[in-house]
C-alpha cells in the first residue's frame, strides 16, 4: 500500500526505478533480436540484395532501440 | 513467515561491497590496494610475454615466437587491416597493447587467488577509453584540420539548410560525447556485472553447502555449485568478445578520425 | 538501393559498422540535447511539462536524422 501511495507522490523507492527498467528492456531486447535474426535469415537466401536488407534492418532496429532509450530516460521524467 | 524467507534467513547477497578494498601497503601516502597490484601484474604479464615472444625474432619462429606472431596476426588482420587499411602495422603499437590489457585483465576475473576482473573499476576503462578519444581528437585535426573533422562528423550532407541547426548539435554531442563514453561504459559494465553474478552465485554455494546446511537448502547449494561453473565459462567468453568488441571500436574511431567518410 | 545485384564492397561494410552503433547513439544524443534544452526552459518558466514534450521532440528530430543518414 505504501508503495502505491509513494508512487502517486513521485516519491518512487529509487529501486523500484531499476526493476522498471530492467522489465522495459525485455521488449525491445527481443525486437531487436528478431529484427537482426530475420535480416541475417534474408541475405542468407539472397546476398545480392544485402544492401537494401542492410537499409531497412539499420531503420528496423533504430526504431526498436528507440523504445529501450525511452525507457533509459523515463525515471529522469517522472522526478520532475 | 514464509518458506523462503526462513531458508534463507541468514544469506547475505553480495553488494557494491565487492568492489571496496583496503590498502595492501602504503608507499608513502599512496595506498595500494588489490586492483593496483593486479594492474600491475597484467602490465608484466603483457609485457613480459611480447619481450620473450619478439626480443630476437628468427625468420622461422621457435617457442614463444610462435605464439606471438598468432596473436600479432590476429590483431593486424581481423582488427587493424579492415579499417585502418594500408597503415594497419604502424598502429598496432597502439591496439596490441590494448587488446592484451584488457583482454589479461579480463581474464583476472577467474584466475584462483587474484579473482577480480581489474577492468570492473571504471577507471581503467576510462583511461584506455580517454586515450583512444584523443588519439582520434588529434589524428583527426591532423590529417582533416579542425574544422573539416566538426564539418564531416557533424554534417551530413545534402539536406535543406535550415534542418542544420537542429542536426548539428545532435551529431556533435552523439560523435563527441557519447562514443568515448560508451566505449568505457560498455567494457565496464560487462566485467561488473560478470564479477557480481559470479561472486552471488559462488556465496551462494558456500552459505548453502558450507555455512547452513539445512536439507531443504542442500537442492539450492549445489544450483550454486553449477550455476558459478556456468557462469564462469560464459564470462571466459564474454571477456574475450569485450576485449574483441573495444579494439574494433578503438580501431574505428581512429579511422573515423583519419578518413572522412564523405 | 545502389548496390544490390553484387555482395558488398568494403567500404559499404564499414559504413554499416559505423550506421549500427551511431543510430542509438544518435537518438540518445537527440533526446539528451533537447532533454537538457527542455529542462532548461521548464526550470526558466516554471512549466513543468515541457521537459517531457522536448525529450520526445528530440526523440522525433533524433529519428529523422537516423532516417535521413543511414536510410536511403
Amino acid at each position: 500500500m505504501s508503495i502505491l501511495a509513494a508512487a502517486f507522490d513521485g516519491n518512487i523507492n529509487p529501486g523500484l526505478k531499476s526493476i522498471g527498467y530492467g522489465l522495459s528492456a525485455i521488449g525491445p531486447g527481443i525486437g531487436v533480436g528478431i529484427v537482426f535474426g530475420q535480416g541475417v535469415n534474408a541475405i542468407a537466401r539472397q546476398p545480392e540484395l544485402t544492401s537494401t536488407i542492410r537499409t531497412n534492418m539499420l531503420l528496423g532496429f533504430a526504431f526498436s532501440e528507440a523504445l529501450a532509450l525511452i525507457g533509459l530516460v523515463a525515471p529522469f521524467i517522472y522526478t520532475s | 513467515m514464509s518458506a523462503p524467507h526462513i531458508l534463507a534467513k541468514d544469506f547475505e547477497a553480495p553488494g557494491l561491497g565487492l568492489f571496496e578494498w583496503k590498502p595492501l601497503f602504503h608507499i608513502g601516502p599512496f595506498a595500494v590496494a588489490k586492483p593496483i597490484v593486479l594492474v600491475l601484474l597484467v602490465m608484466i604479464i603483457v609485457i613480459g610475454f611480447f619481450w620473450a615472444a619478439f626480443s630476437k625474432p628468427q625468420l622461422v619462429p621457435r617457442g614463444w615466437q610462435n605464439v606471438g606472431e598468432v596473436a600479432y596476426m590476429f590483431v593486424r588482420d581481423e582488427i587493424g587491416r579492415p579499417f585502418l587499411g594500408k597503415d594497419a602495422e604502424s598502429w598496432m603499437r597502439l591496439l596490441i597493447p590494448v587488446f592484451f590489457f584488457v583482454w589479461i585483465g579480463n581474464l583476472m576475473s577467474v584466475v584462483p587467488v587474484a579473482q577480480f576482473p581489474v577492468n570492473s573499476r571504471i577507471a581503467f576503462p576510462l583511461v584506455l577509453a580517454v586515450l583512444i578519444y584523443l588519439t582520434f581528437w588529434v589524428v583527426g585535426v591532423k590529417s582533416q584540420g579542425l574544422f573539416g573533422l566538426l564539418k564531416n562528423a557533424t554534417m551530413p550532407p545534402d539536406l535543406p539548410w535550415a534542418l542544420y541547426i537542429i542536426v548539428i548539435p545532435i551529431e556533435f554531442v552523439s560523435t563527441f560525447f557519447i562514443r568515448p563514453f560508451t566505449h568505457a561504459v560498455r567494457l565496464f559494465a560487462n566485467m561488473f556485472a560478470g564479477h557480481i553474478l559470479i561472486a552471488l552465485f559462488a556465496t551462494v554455494a558456500f552459505h548453502f553447502l558450507w555455512e547452513k546446511v539445512t536439507p531443504l537448502g542442500f537442492g539450492v547449494g549445489v544450483l550454486g555449485v553449477v550455476l558459478t561453473i556456468v557462469m564462469t565459462a560464459f564470462e571466459l567468453f564474454i571477456q574475450a568478445v569485450q576485449a574483441y568488441v573495444f579494439t574494433l571500436l578503438a580501431a574505428f574511431y581512429i579511422s573515423a578520425g583519419l578518413y572522412s567518410d564523405h | 538501393m545502389t548496390g544490390n545485384g553484387r555482395l558488398p564492397t568494403e567500404s559499404e561494410d564499414r559504413e554499416f559498422a559505423n550506421a549500427v552503433s551511431a543510430a542509438p547513439a544518435t537518438i540518445l544524443a537527440g533526446m539528451l540535447v533537447f532533454g537538457g534544452v527542455g529542462w532548461l526552459l521548464a526550470r526558466w518558466l516554471d512549466i513543468q511539462a515541457l521537459l517531457p514534450i522536448f525529450l520526445v521532440l528530440g526523440l522525433v528530430f533524433a529519428g529523422y536524422l537516423v532516417y535521413v543518414r543511414y536510410g536511403r
